[in-house]
């Protein structure tokens, strides 16, 4: 992926940052998705680390946090479309908690663009592609997450 | 204030008679204008039970501490949901529990009112006089107007008269909290700033937290035997904790949001957590904000469902897409 010059900030050392992103898929279907990008030769950012969960609902939100003390600039979470869901109601439930949870990162003055949630399916590996590329735009303008990170 | 307490020390005089094994109650405390939690275990220990303006606590988590006795309860009007969130847990056995409900006229703010009181005067009476509560001193009379000694809970309270109670003592108080006033406006400022300023204005208070715990300890809603942040079970037996007990910003921040988060739904806004804070962190931003979201995405949670985050609805708002 190429990048503006003047768009890249760069740590202390000189070299140029790389936001990093931690992100929780769902096995049955954005875990797909993300397989399908990479089958289908779909370019995306390599920014992205990929932790594999059984259902999205299985992402608690102190995960969310932990990443961020780990040094994760910014935490995606995707699962199946709600209807879709393996276990039929898991991502209700995800929506529910992650809703609020958003609302209350961002209201202890984390930036939108930090979290994100998405529904992604396993036929989406286009969507999955534009989510990371998405993201790693909003986080590179936004800069390093240093606030709670410990690295 | 002598009539209820009066009533108070009656009623469970009579109480005991029929078979109670403990009273949770307030009594005066050992400086002036303050009270605190007492237990009565037997008959000849309930004439030191009181109710005044300074009965803040919330007396509903004692009640987890006796499992097995026949125990009756004190409950204010902000109290009476704490009991009704234990027992809706499965936390308390509600046909063993007597609530005894006393209408609230508003708690005062100690400090302000020591301010207000002459030094050496003893306070020898209290009575309500709805928008002023009048005190007795060995100095003479004061007129304390509610407005400007209540406690902020009391001035934005909705619910003075307990609810679901198997006793009410006296007369229905009229409302306390001033009319008009929108309990989320400090939520709204907040919300209002860039997320940099919200930082700061949240990174200064969790930075001053010691981590003691008290507001998790005195919370009717965190009821588990064990704790998300503390597992029992020692070393390689233990399962993982996401959070470090060390004392910074990050952890405290994780511990705060997280703690407001397991309540999320299930705070009944008794604002203990607030008042047990020994560094003054203004923990009901975080759970007002909570109520204020699930009010606005979910509306009211159904009767026999424990908490808004234990059930869903596929209408509900999708923000994610």
């Amino acid at each position: 992926m190429s990048v503006n010059e003047s768009d890249v900030v760069t740590t202390a050392e000189g070299a140029a940052w790389e936001p990093k992103i931690v992100a929780f898929l769902c096995n049955w279907c954005s875990y797909a998705g993300a397989d399908l990008a990479g089958v289908s030769r779909i370019k995306y950012p390599a920014n992205v680390r990929i932790i594999r969960v059984p259902c999205s609902s299985r992402v608690n939100p102190q995960f969310v946090f932990r990443a961020f003390e780990r040094g994760a600039d910014g935490v995606l979470v995707a699962g199946c479309h709600p209807g879709d869901c393996h276990y039929v109601t898991g991502n209700y439930y995800t929506r529910r908690r992650l809703t609020l949870f958003k609302r209350l990162l961002e209201y202890v003055g984390f930036e939108p663009e930090r979290f994100i949630v998405r529904w992604v399916s396993a036929s989406e590996g286009q969507r999955f592609a534009e989510t990371v590329k998405e993201m790693v735009d909003g986080l590179k303008h936004l800069g390093p997450q240093k606030r709670v990170s410990r690295v | 204030m002598k009539e209820i307490t009066e009533m108070l020390q009656q009623v469970a005089a009579r109480l005991f008679n029929e078979g109670l094994e403990m009273f949770i109650g307030y009594e005066s405390g050992s400086v002036p204008a303050k009270a605190r939690p007492y237990f009565a275990a037997v008959q000849g220990e309930t004439a030191a039970l009181v109710f005044n303006p300074f009965c803040e606590h919330n007396l509903a988590k004692y009640l987890v501490r006796f499992p097995n006795a026949k125990t009756a309860v004190v409950v204010k009007g902000c109290d009476a949901g704490a009991v009704e969130r234990l027992v809706k847990e499965r936390n308390l056995d509600r046909t063993r529990i007597t609530v005894i409900g006393v209408p609230c006229g508003g708690m005062l703010a100690r400090e302000r009112v020591l301010a207000e009181l002459p030094q050496d005067g003893k306070i020898t009476a209290i009575t309500d006089r709805r928008d002023a509560f009048v005190f007795q001193t060995s100095k003479g009379e004061h007129v304390l107007e509610k407005k400007a000694f209540l406690l902020a809970k009391c001035l934005i309270c909705t619910q003075n008269n307990p609810t679901g109670v198997d006793l009410m003592l006296g007369k229905e108080a009229p409302p306390v909290g001033e009319t008009g006033k929108d309990p989320y406006a400090r939520v709204k400022e907040i919300s209002a700033l860039d997320p940099p300023a919200r930082a700061a204005f949240w990174d200064r208070l969790m930075d001053r937290c010691l981590r003691c715990y008290a507001c998790r300890e005195v919370c009717p809603a965190c009821s588990c035997t064990e704790c998300c942040f503390e597992q029992a079970v020692p070393g390689w037996q233990q399962g993982a904790i996401w959070l470090s007990k060390a004392v910074t910003l990050p952890d405290n921040l994780h511990y705060h949001v997280i703690r407001a988060f397991h309540v999320a739904g299930r705070c009944t806004g008794c604002g203990e957590c607030e008042r047990v804070c020994p560094v003054r962190i203004p923990l009901m931003l975080l759970n007002r904000k909570l109520a204020g979201d699930i009010d606005e995405l979910y509306g009211p949670t159904p009767p026999d469902v424990p908490s808004v985050l234990c059930t869903y609805a596929t209408g509900d708002r999708d923000e994610f897409t």
